[in-house]
């Protein structure tokens, strides 16, 4: 393999792309306390487990997400 | 008009603050179109296209560089703003890192050529009985980005499964994770297999997870305890550090 890669602008990258995972990792610790981190944009539920709050509709891939965001959503997992 | 991608530039609205569309647009101002495509499929989370396109790309004569800086990391640089702006959720950032991972593996092997080393290899798994899985995804995302290579076993990962992964990469750092109180315990007991297989100083075991704190996880005898993602990449980089 002959290409090669600028170790320096490569080191700046990996620092630039950990910058914004830590903005993800704060913005997930914020969210995830006001919003099941399992429940997407589209407000469907990504769980590959049950959870009470999980409204199932024929045919679709994921269930809609029924929670209201106002209970702490962890006693839906502990079933 | 930098941003030439009609998708890239719908992406725009969800950047509200001026000073960071100026930094987004500055970040695409080379008005490069494959790149632009590359960024936009790696914001949709298109793993597929990600891979095909960074492909493309280098086989083209575009520099790594160049692919990582102006496709890959421009993309996920719109993907943290939409999610701390709650325009999409953990699950869409999860995709986008899937995608992320797609373009990366075609350049490692540049980043190896360069002499440039992962830090280590990682286990990543949630315990025994347990099946969530996003904090532990969130922290394979940093991790691979940090620069580990990361095993990931997924969820209800038995002890002996862990064992096992250890021994087959040859890998120094055991993560795990667990979300409830019933299966955080079965942190401990493989931590305990570890030390019936006489193997524990090998690894060292990090743990996390909504209900775990620093003291339970010094109390089953891990090594380090990671309250967040980003902690568990500084856990993991402090071990290879020290070790140096």
């Amino acid at each position: 393999m002959k290409e090669k890669i600028n170790k320096d602008k490569f080191k700046k990258s990996i620092d630039n792309l950990m910058s914004i995972y830590q903005q993800i990792s704060d913005s997930a610790i914020e969210s995830s306390k006001k919003r099941c981190p399992y429940k997407n944009a589209r407000n469907l539920c990504t769980a590959n487990f049950d959870c009470r709050n999980q409204k199932k509709i024929n045919q679709q891939p994921f269930p809609i997400c029924a929670g209201s965001d106002k209970l702490d959503y962890r006693s839906a997992w502990e079933l | 008009m930098p941003i030439v991608n009609e998708l890239l530039q719908q992406e725009m609205k969800f950047i509200t603050k001026p000073f960071e569309q100026k930094h987004i647009e500055g970040l695409f101002d080379t008005g490069d179109t494959l790149m632009q495509e590359i960024a936009i499929s790696l914001i949709k989370g298109d793993n597929s296209q990600v891979d095909v396109l960074t492909k493309k790309a280098l086989s083209g004569g575009y520099n790594a560089n160049t692919i990582l800086d102006d496709g890959l990391i421009a993309g996920m640089a719109v993907v943290g703003i939409k999610f701390r702006d709650n325009f999409i959720f953990v699950p869409e950032v999860l995709i986008a890192a899937r995608a992320m991972k797609a373009g990366m593996a075609h350049i490692e092997p540049i980043l190896s050529a360069s002499g440039v080393e992962p830090i280590g290899t990682v286990i990543m798994g949630t315990v025994k009985g347990d099946l969530h899985d996003i904090g532990k995804n969130l922290c394979i995302m940093m991790l691979r980005g940090a620069g580990f290579i990361v095993h990931d076993l997924g969820v209800d990962t038995a002890p002996e499964e862990f064992i096992d992964a250890i021994d087959e990469h040859q890998a120094e750092v055991l993560g795990m994770s667990a979300l409830l109180t019933t299966t955080m315990p079965n942190m401990g007991r493989t931590i305990e297999a570890f030390e019936d297989e006489g193997i524990r100083e090998q690894v060292f075991i990090m743990v996390g997870g909504a209900p775990v704190t620093e003291e339970f996880a010094e109390d089953m005898g891990a090594d380090g305890y990671g309250k967040d993602a980003i902690s568990c990449v500084d856990l993991a980089k402090s071990f290879y550090e020290n070790k140096k």
